[in-house]
């Protein structure tokens, strides 16, 4: 009983949360550290359970968020379809994405998928006509019901949502008999095959459900900012949704969220208190740290403080 | 009637032929041995006609119907399993589950099914947990069902690449040196598990240097070197032969 209601207390508390701010700015912050925690979900499906690497997640970013703004505001389409197309093309492009990662591993892949990633940006830059290039592309439209616009709290319980859902995809077919193969593949290819499973499929499949979730995040996020230019498209983007992966843990269930969460929210607690000129630079150190003690990234850690705190036990029919 | 057989099947890696017009039939419910000198070519035998290795030339028959070509994974569900010389499995998933990667195959559930968790997708994970842990009973291991299986025994590894290759429910099994490197009372355990499986009617093809081993188990056996065919028989009768003592023991 105890354990329910600490259980229950600690999803009202983060459910809550905009009620007890009235911060605009906080609650932009979240919502963008909810976007991470989408995208960086995403990568710990390709790289912690599929066993594949991508650099150029922030070229599914763009896909989804360029996408979802052509066809509500060129088009005039309504939100909904926006991010749909946004999501629909980004998989299409991660099929694509994984056709080099039937040959190729490791290094080379994180190449090619670097490679993918500025081809996208290039993209960004030059299609004028579509993207609106450096000059940015303005104008679209916020999330409403009706007439009526959301709040940034409304927003946040919209994106929680999204988040949960894709969370919960991602657990089901990791416990399965797709999970599985996915996980058997990321140890030994050769014996995967063996076992009558085409690997080719699960890495399509693999990279495809990581740029699908990539596209819905861009396409939130275009919604959200309501113009979009060139900058958060960059390789560096990329690696830094790499870095919350990792951070928050590469082969856990949390580790996007925890990741995607932590390192957006990070910078800012660092901006302020006479922070505010190394920000950046402390943050880059605190990854560094974490990734060099903690390997297996914070949230195995924090679900172990969780299972101490309520005294759960850990079931023996699942492995991780 | 041979389930298996091979048409001038020639593996070359470079300038080095690992296979050499190979022209093999493995006989259908019995257990054939494929012995031969180091480097003569038995495991690339394996490795293409389970198209882990591309074929250079030549072609492989599987009841009739040619698979040299095809892709591994498709090779493994017409009812090819294999294990490996050097053991593979899935360090990060558990014995149970391992076996269980070999049943994907048989799931008929599709990824929305799996996601919103039907009673069809429920009772077809029931099953294949049930199947995988009858496959373990088999191989004495169901007492490790969930523990890693990494640092196990050596012979319960291999014991757990074998319930794991039975998975698929093969017609036809490769198993590449089974007892290296096994203790004398693991060696008649692989012994026992290779005789049930013989009389559930299942092919084998095995590559073996321990002449006990072939001698208590195999029906027919083929002498390899230097990727050809040297000798072949009952094991009797080969032992005898003046070319594979030759092979073995080199030239007085």
């Amino acid at each position: 009983m105890k354990k329910l209601i600490f259980v229950v207390g600690a999803i009202l508390l983060i459910v809550l949360f905009p009620i007890f701010t009235n911060n605009s700015y906080h609650l932009y912050l979240m919502n963008r550290a909810l976007i991470h925690a989408i995208l960086a979900t995403g990568l710990v499906f390709l790289t912690g359970f599929a066993g594949q690497i991508s650099l150029g997640q922030a070229g599914f970013y763009a896909i989804g968020a360029y996408t979802s703004a052509y066809f509500t505001v060129k088009l005039g389409m309504p939100i909904t379809v926006g991010v749909i197309a946004g999501i629909v093309i980004s998989v299409v492009a991660g099929f694509l994405l994984s056709i080099p990662s039937f040959k190729l591993k490791a290094f080379f892949l994180s190449l090619v998928t670097i490679a993918f990633g500025q081809i996208v940006w290039m993209l960004v830059i030059n299609l004028t006509p579509i993207t609106g290039g450096p000059s940015g592309f303005f104008g679209i439209p916020f999330y409403s019901v009706g007439n009526n616009m959301l709040s940034f709290g409304q927003v946040f319980w919209l994106f929680g949502g999204l988040l949960f859902v894709s969370v919960f995809i991602m657990y089901r077919i990791k416990h399965s008999h797709f999970g599985r193969a996915m996980l058997a593949m990321n140890d030994d290819d050769v014996a995967t095959e063996t076992c009558g499973i085409s690997t080719k499929r699960l890495k399509m499949a693999a990279f495809g459900f990581s740029a699908g979730l990539a596209g819905l995040a861009g396409a939130l996020y275009a919604h959200l900012a309501g113009f979009l230019s060139p900058e958060p498209f960059t390789f560096f983007e990329s690696s830094n949704f790499v870095a919350m992966a990792v951070v928050g843990g590469l082969r856990h269930m949390s580790g996007g969220v925890v990741g995607g969460i932590g390192l957006t929210l990070l910078p800012e607690f660092l901006r302020f208190g006479g922070w505010e000129n190394y920000y950046l630079m402390v943050t880059s150190i605190i990854v560094i740290l974490i990734i060099i003690f903690v390997p297996m990234g914070l949230g195995p850690i924090l679900e172990s403080l969780f299972r101490k705190i309520f005294r759960l036990k850990r079931s023996n029919t699942k492995t991780l | 009637m041979d389930i298996l057989r091979t048409e001038n099947m020639t593996k070359r890696f470079g300038g080095v032929v690992a296979n050499d017009n190979l022209s093999i039939g493995i006989p259908k419910g019995q257990i054939t041995a494929l012995i031969g000198p180091n480097g003569s070519g038995k495991t690339t035998f394996i490795n293409v006609a389970t198209g882990v290795h591309p074929i250079t030339s030549g072609k492989v028959y599987f009841k009739d119907q040619d698979i040299s070509g095809m892709d591994i994974n498709k090779i493994s569900r017409l009812g090819i399993a294999r294990t490996f010389q050097k053991i593979r499995l899935f360090e990060n998933l558990s014995v149970i589950e391992n076996v269980l990667v070999a049943r994907k195959p048989f799931y008929k559930s599709g990824p929305m099914s799996v996601v919103l968790g039907t009673p069809k997708f429920r009772k077809e994970e029931k099953e294949n947990k049930e199947k995988a842990m009858e496959l373990l009973k088999l191989v004495g291991l169901e007492d490790r069902a969930y523990d890693s299986p990494t640092g196990m025994a050596y012979g319960l590894r291999r014991c757990l690449e074998i319930a794991r290759a039975l998975a698929l429910e093969p017609q036809l099994m490769f198993l590449d040196e089974p007892a290296a490197g096994m203790t004398r009372d693991e060696f008649k355990v692989i012994m026992d598990l290779m005789m049930i499986l013989k009389e559930r009617g299942i092919t084998i093809l095995l590559v073996e240097h321990t002449m006990d081993f072939i001698k208590a188990v195999a029906d027919w056996v083929y002498v390899l070197n230097f990727g050809q065919v040297i000798a072949k028989g009952k094991f009797d009768d080969i032992e005898k032969d003046p070319l594979v003592l030759k092979a073995y023991l080199g030239e007085d």
